[in-house]
């Protein structure tokens, strides 16, 4: 149970990811935590494989030959033990480079229906690299190569892959650890399956060590992460109450910090359009047909 | 040991004898992407499976990179692999195959040679595979559609001993060796079982079958991130790395060369072949299907009374300096007929011979690039400009390229008069 764990860690084994030196209080060693958490416990009796590698992820033995490699690295294994008769189910956790880098090996791999889960920590920068911007990365939001804020719109990768191949797409945040719990244990039976966490980063994001929860919780208030599944041919959003504003979201980081009155407008368009497309999907994937 | 009964000889190309070699080396998994002039071997190799004569698994993904990553992992997770590019094929995967060698996966890919672009080209030369000569992957060289055949079995015997542990390119030339029809004798099932055993991973490394992944991730965690120890480590695993190719590759791949001609009863020699090369004063040094047009020249120039030998090289990687000295040893002029763009050979054969006592006059001839014709004629001028040059006749530059296709006899002789 996450949140058993995470209150009462003294008595819990810990899964942590080899050599994984983060931050302190980085949300995405949380959430790898979290899910490893999930999946060991959930999985017991089917010994499950899980690896990845991230800045919060840490690199693990399996470490695959270059960056954005995980799912043809994937596609390789289910193939031999498929060949030898070996049935474990597989996980893999990365960050959000790997829908920019790893976009050709996750697409073709969910296309051709290989069996697994795959899940992204999605930070929105490439922050062991100098927090440089993703395809993920929100609108304005001030990067290392662009000190000013990010000019375009995010990739929308969770719903790009619901055409085309996935069983099962999520979004998730590490301040609804249950929600979270609960997406895991769906996506199992539904694979391939994508889960996308939102994982704030401390540093790139620029806050408090100790608010990682409290702005991943704004975001998802806010409207700018919408927590949404598709499942068995339904479009479901999660029933957020919209608590926050996105003048709350965007004040609680540096990286937001250069955003006048006008920048904070255009977010909250932004927010607006895309919570527009949220309600139109689940209207179009209703369980009422 | 008594030899097999041997097959029917039938007429292969140079992709379906590799498609066939494949198949007699029991490949359980066929990792497939598209590109001329290798594609043949891979669409062999499915309808063998669509047959019902090959039980394999075939993994299709966007592009070599790819594909070639899902090679490596399942070679990792114990299954033997097949896959065929070559050029644009390999350029992209530069990661993939730098990570095999580096992390010591046995994984084998046949290479049908294509130049590269640009300027837009289909046809062959070696540059290709050259160009990965400093990535510790073994690089075989093969002549004619036999010789595929038999380098691509006896390549998984040597990449996969436990000493060694390197990838490895079985090339041959685009088009020349790939397309044409040769007759090729293929080994028994039965010779092929008892050369090459099935691969199986240590029980230590085989983590998809062994590894209990909660345990692990429960475990005591070292710390660092990632890296191994610089002060201890890294050095060592390149010297490993070095010495598992230049050293014990080298004695594995004449072990395994010998072990096959006791099977099979056929042979073309451990790391470099020779041909008339007991009296020669001149020795031809050549890969590839120059080797054969090579042999022609040989021939020709003998019936003039001209001492001239080939030494054909057969692993460019490991590069066979030791062999090669031997091989020339009172030769007195050398020249190397180069399919590549640095006369990569030239280069290292010169470094081998360096220091030596009585060193033989070495010219490079870089030729026949993007699939220009290398006509026997062509092959007799080089030898003719090194039989001058050991005798310290002619002009002849230590490094020249060689355009110019001659094409008959009368043409020959208005070059060399030129």
């Amino acid at each position: 149970m996450p949140i058993k764990m995470i209150q009462d860690t003294a008595d819990q084994r810990v899964y942590m990811n080899v050599t994984a030196n983060q931050c302190p209080g980085c949300p995405e060693n949380l959430a790898t935590r979290l899910v490893m958490h999930i999946v060991f416990d959930h999985l017991k009796d089917e010994d499950p494989i899980i690896f990845g590698q991230g800045c919060g992820i840490g690199r693990d033995f399996l470490q695959r030959s270059g960056l954005g490699t995980h799912d043809s690295g994937i596609a390789g294994m289910l193939t031999a033990m498929k060949v030898r008769n070996i049935d474990r189910p597989i996980a893999v956790i990365d960050g959000d480079g790997q829908i920019d880098l790893g976009l050709e090996d996750l697409a073709t791999s969910f296309q051709q229906g290989y069996k697994y889960l795959h899940v992204v920590c999605d930070n929105q920068a490439h922050a062991a690299s100098g927090s440089h911007a993703t395809g993920s990365t929100a609108p304005m939001a001030r990067t290392s190569v662009r000190p000013s804020g990010k000019l375009r719109h995010p990739k929308h990768f969770a719903l790009m892959l619901m055409f085309s191949g996935a069983e099962y797409v999520a979004t998730a945040s590490t301040s609804h650890p249950q929600d979270l719990e609960r997406k895991i244990k769906a996506a199992c039976t539904r694979l391939p399956a994508f889960i996308q966490i939102l994982t704030p980063c401390n540093p790139s994001w620029g806050y408090d060590d100790n608010k990682g929860i409290e702005v991943s919780r704004l975001a998802v208030e806010s409207g700018i992460w919408p927590l949404y599944e598709w499942k068995d041919g339904v479009f479901q959003r999660q029933n957020i109450m919209r608590k926050s504003t996105v003048r709350d979201y965007v004040g609680s980081q540096r990286r937001y910090a250069h955003l006048d009155d006008e920048g904070i407008r255009q977010m909250e368009e932004y927010v607006d359009d895309l919570n527009r497309m949220m309600i139109q999907l689940e209207r179009g994937f209703s369980s009422q047909g | 040991m008594t030899s097999p009964a041997p097959t029917r000889r039938q007429a292969l190309t140079g992709n379906k004898a590799a498609a066939h070699a494949l198949q007699l080396a029991r490949v359980q998994v066929l990792c497939y992407f598209p590109i001329g002039p290798s594609d043949e071997v891979g669409e062999e190799l499915s309808r063998m499976i669509q047959r019902g004569e090959l039980p394999a698994e075939v993994i299709e993904l966007e592009h070599e990179r790819s594909v070639m990553n899902a090679q490596i992992t399942a070679t990792q997770s114990g299954a033997r692999c097949s896959f065929a590019t070559n050029s644009e094929g390999l350029l992209i995967a530069a990661q993939q195959l730098i990570f095999a060698s580096y992390a010591r996966i046995p994984i084998v890919i046949v290479v049908a040679h294509r130049a590269l672009e640009p300027p837009a080209i289909v046809r062959s030369d070696d540059q290709d595979t050259i160009m990965y000569r400093d990535i510790h992957w073994m690089h075989y060289h093969c002549e004619n559609a036999q010789d595929v055949m038999d380098t691509v079995i006896q390549a998984y015997k040597v990449s996969e001993d436990p000493d060694v542990l390197l990838p490895a390119f079985v090339t041959y030339d685009g088009w020349e060796v790939s397309h044409n029809s040769y007759p090729v004798q293929a080994p028994s099932q039965e010779a092929v079982d008892a050369f090459l055993p099935p691969y199986e991973l240590p029980a230590e490394v085989d983590f998809v079958k062994n590894l209990d992944f909660a345990a692990y991730y429960g475990g005591q965690r070292m710390s660092g991130y990632g890296y191994i120890d610089v002060e201890r480590e890294y050095m060592e695993r390149r010297f490993q790395l070095d010495e598992a190719l230049n050293v014990t590759a080298k004695a594995r791949l004449k072990q395994a060369h010998q072990d096959y001609v006791n099977l099979v009863g056929r042979g073309y020699g451990g790391l470099i072949e020779t041909y008339q090369m007991e009296d020669a004063e001149v020795a031809i040094v050549a890969m590839g299907s120059l080797s054969s047009t090579s042999r022609l020249a040989v021939h020709l120039l003998r019936e003039q009374g001209k001492k001239v030998g080939l030494v054909k090289i057969r692993t460019y990687r490991p590069f066979p300096s030791e062999d090669l000295v031997e091989a020339l040893r009172g030769v007195k002029g050398v020249v190397v007929l180069d399919r590549n763009t640095v006369a990569a050979v030239y280069q290292d054969l010169r470094s081998a011979l360096f220091g030596q006592p009585d060193p033989p006059v070495v010219l490079g001839r870089i030729i026949g690039l993007g699939g220009r014709d290398v006509t026997h004629y062509n092959v007799v001028y080089a030898a003719e400009e090194a039989l001058a040059a050991s005798r310290g006749q002619g002009s002849a530059k230590p490094l020249d390229w060689h355009f110019e296709v001659i094409e008959d006899e009368a043409m020959l002789a208005r070059v060399l008069n030129r």
